[in-house]
């Protein structure tokens, strides 16, 4: 495992006029590459934290160390121009340019021009917006969505190891925002940067983190661990509180949906074009086109088979046991039904294998033992 | 009808505003001169249809009329662009941080001095500092500091403040989040001030003429004390045609350098 590439040492801060501290005494080590989400309610200094971390807010007392250097003491300007700053909503100059906006950084490093030009589009590119089209759009015609992207591309710009990220999706709806969520998770996997991420939702938290830090009043630190731990067994009331009554629940978004779970059931082959009734098989099958296809359920308890056409999932490293179970559930299917990479039949998961992995996740055994994926990825990358 | 369907997502995308157009048209631009040089048109012939009497005659020769035109512009000009040199820089230093215990203070003084009768003011000036155009400007300088320094203070402070953090979040310097964020917000709101300042100074700069400053009071001054009509309406309508077109010319200035964007 790698060395803390951010290190916080009894990091305190007093607002002035106040008795009581923001932040009192934190330790918090962050290792290169992971992200680290800070959640916990309003008010309780976690934006506080990170600002220290870019010095936005001078520490009263304290160390912060990136990459084996104080920083506690350097020029607080340069320091902010090497580590990506996103916050809500993009944070981007409204009588700036796309590009301008996204070119802001680079500009301050003095980049020349010439540089500067390429660099904007691979960035627009990287978050998944086309240049020619957005580039000299000003941000208020932009989606709100399109604005945190651009947010994104500019806090990536001069490529900083390490990345600050202040609720960032926070203003965006809740489809846009798994979008977002989803899509930086995969872009994360490409750039593998440090990032410290502030959050006041813990779904967030449990989704987007390496690990994640449950902070309480005055930034103290409740639970600091991978999201499955926390989830599994929290380390105090405090944190049980803030996780709420379904933590066994968010857990499954966390598990992957793997072949050992599936459940057997017969197949019933279809040709494209027939339809119900046309089959005399009894209790549910799965039913598969000739070329391999699965495209839904075949449910027969009595009298004539009902064709039940079914979405597949795919499976793969972004397909969850919350995948599998909200496929059965809206559905109404006796089991999900899963694909390989290829489109073609894998397996079944029944309702019973949702259930026995989370009674392993109550446990807290089988996580225990369980590394997440993108440790093991890193560890590779490392290697 | 069905034949409307492809020309609908034409007109759609067509509207859609990838780029921006500017809020003024030509149309826009050119219309307050045409209208403004009608009324000089009428004017000028409703005047050199009547019979002039000698004192209404040398009053308003062309030359008499240029020269108080051009030392009512004089006045104007340096009086704002002194009151925009002072106003605009106290402004920024008053919007900073470190300035927040006396910007209400210097607010205070402001808008005491902008609710001295300027009349008095450039009479007082005339009394104890001597006559001729000089103190008429700073009669004029303190009356227009007002609307430029508390529209400078208000610009940059309407600036949301987490954008501001965001400037600084990415590496910039506070003189350069000054200069290429706060400022560029800000113009419009500025600028607003200074079309204020320039109206309100042409005004009253018609009363410099009792502290022997001369400029299109003069020629009113002349009409009334001489009780020629003729001669004050076209001194009072001059000034008023001014102040028009000086304002439509800083309005037009306010559009041009207004970010787009915003």
């Amino acid at each position: 495992m790698t060395d803390a590439f951010i290190k916080l040492e009894k990091l305190t801060k007093v607002f002035p006029g106040h008795t009581e501290p923001a932040v009192d005494e934190l330790d918090l080590c962050v290792r290169e590459g992971e992200i680290v989400m800070l959640v916990g309610p309003s008010g309780c200094g976690k934006t506080t934290t990170m600002k220290m971390i870019n010095r936005l807010v001078e520490p009263t007392s304290g160390r912060i160390v990136i990459d084996g250097q104080d920083v506690t003491g350097v020029n607080p300007d340069e320091l902010r121009r090497r580590i990506g700053y996103v916050i809500q909503q993009g944070g981007l100059f409204p009588h700036l340019r796309v590009r301008d906006n996204v070119a802001a950084v680079l500009r301050l490093l003095g980049w020349p021009k010439a540089r500067i030009d390429p660099r904007v589009d691979e960035m627009l590119e990287l978050v998944g917006l086309d240049p020619s089209v957005y580039r000299d759009r000003y941000p208020k015609h932009l989606s709100g969505g399109q604005r945190q992207r651009v947010g994104v591309a500019r806090a990536l710009a001069a490529d900083p190891p390490i990345m600050l990220m202040d609720e960032p999706f926070g203003a965006v709806d809740p489809i846009a925002r798994e979008h977002l969520q989803n899509e930086f998770l995969r872009l994360q996997q490409e750039i593998r940067k440090t990032i410290v991420f502030v959050t006041h939702d813990i779904t967030e938290a449990v989704k987007m983190g390496d690990r994640i830090a449950i902070v309480r009043d005055k930034s103290a630190v409740a639970q600091f661990d991978v999201p499955a731990r926390v989830l599994a067994s929290p380390a105090d009331e405090f944190v049980r509180d803030f996780l709420g009554n379904n933590a066994e629940l968010r857990a499954l978004s966390l598990l992957e949906v793997s072949a050992h779970q599936f459940s057997p059931f017969p197949h019933v082959s279809m040709e494209p074009g027939t339809t119900q009734g046309d089959t005399a098989h009894r209790g549910p099958a799965t039913v598969v086109l000739e070329d391999g296809r699965p495209v839904g359920w075949l449910i027969a308890d009595e009298g004539p088979g009902r064709f039940l056409p079914v979405c597949p999932l795919s499976l793969g490293p972004q397909t969850m046991l919350s995948d599998a179970l909200n496929q059965m559930v809206t559905e109404g299917t006796p089991a999900a039904l899963l694909t390989d990479a290829a489109g073609q039949f894998a397996g079944c998961v029944e309702f019973t294998a949702v259930q026995r992995a989370v009674a392993g996740t109550s446990a807290g055994a089988a996580m225990d033992e369980r590394p997440s994926e993108r440790e093991v990825a890193g560890a590779d990358g490392h290697a | 009808m069905p034949t409307v369907t492809p020309d609908a997502t034409q007109v759609i995308t067509l509207v859609l505003p990838h780029r921006d157009r500017r809020r003024l048209g030509v149309r826009a631009v050119l219309t307050t001169p045409m209208v403004l040089l009608a009324g000089m048109i009428a004017l000028y012939l409703w005047v050199h249809g009547r019979q002039l009497d000698i004192v209404e005659q040398r009053s308003l020769t062309r030359a008499n009329l240029l020269e108080a035109l051009q030392q009512h512009l004089v006045l104007v000009g340096v009086s704002t662009a002194v009151v925009v040199l002072i106003a605009v820089p106290l402004g920024i230093l008053l919007s900073r941080p470190g300035a927040r215990r006396i910007a209400p203070i210097v607010n205070a003084v402001t808008v005491a001095a902008q609710s001295l009768p300027s009349f008095g003011l450039i009479v007082l000036f005339a009394i104890t500092l001597g006559l001729g155009p000089r103190y008429a400007i700073y009669a004029l300088i303190i009356s227009a500091l007002l609307p430029v320094l508390s529209n400078t203070v208000t610009g940059l402070q309407q600036i949301d403040p987490e954008l501001k953090e965001a400037a600084s979040g990415i590496g910039m310097t506070r003189g350069q989040v000054l200069l290429r964020v706060e400022l560029p917000l800000a113009v419009p709101i500025i600028l607003a001030g200074m079309r204020t300042a320039i109206v309100w100074n042409v005004g009253t700069a018609t009363v410099a003429a009792f502290a022997g400053g001369g400029g299109l009071g003069s020629v009113i001054t002349v009409g009334l004390i001489q009780n020629r009509d003729v001669v004050t309406i076209v001194g009072a309508t001059l000034t008023a045609v001014l102040a028009l077109f000086l304002d439509h010319v800083a309005r037009v200035v306010q559009e041009l350098l207004t970010p787009q964007g915003l």
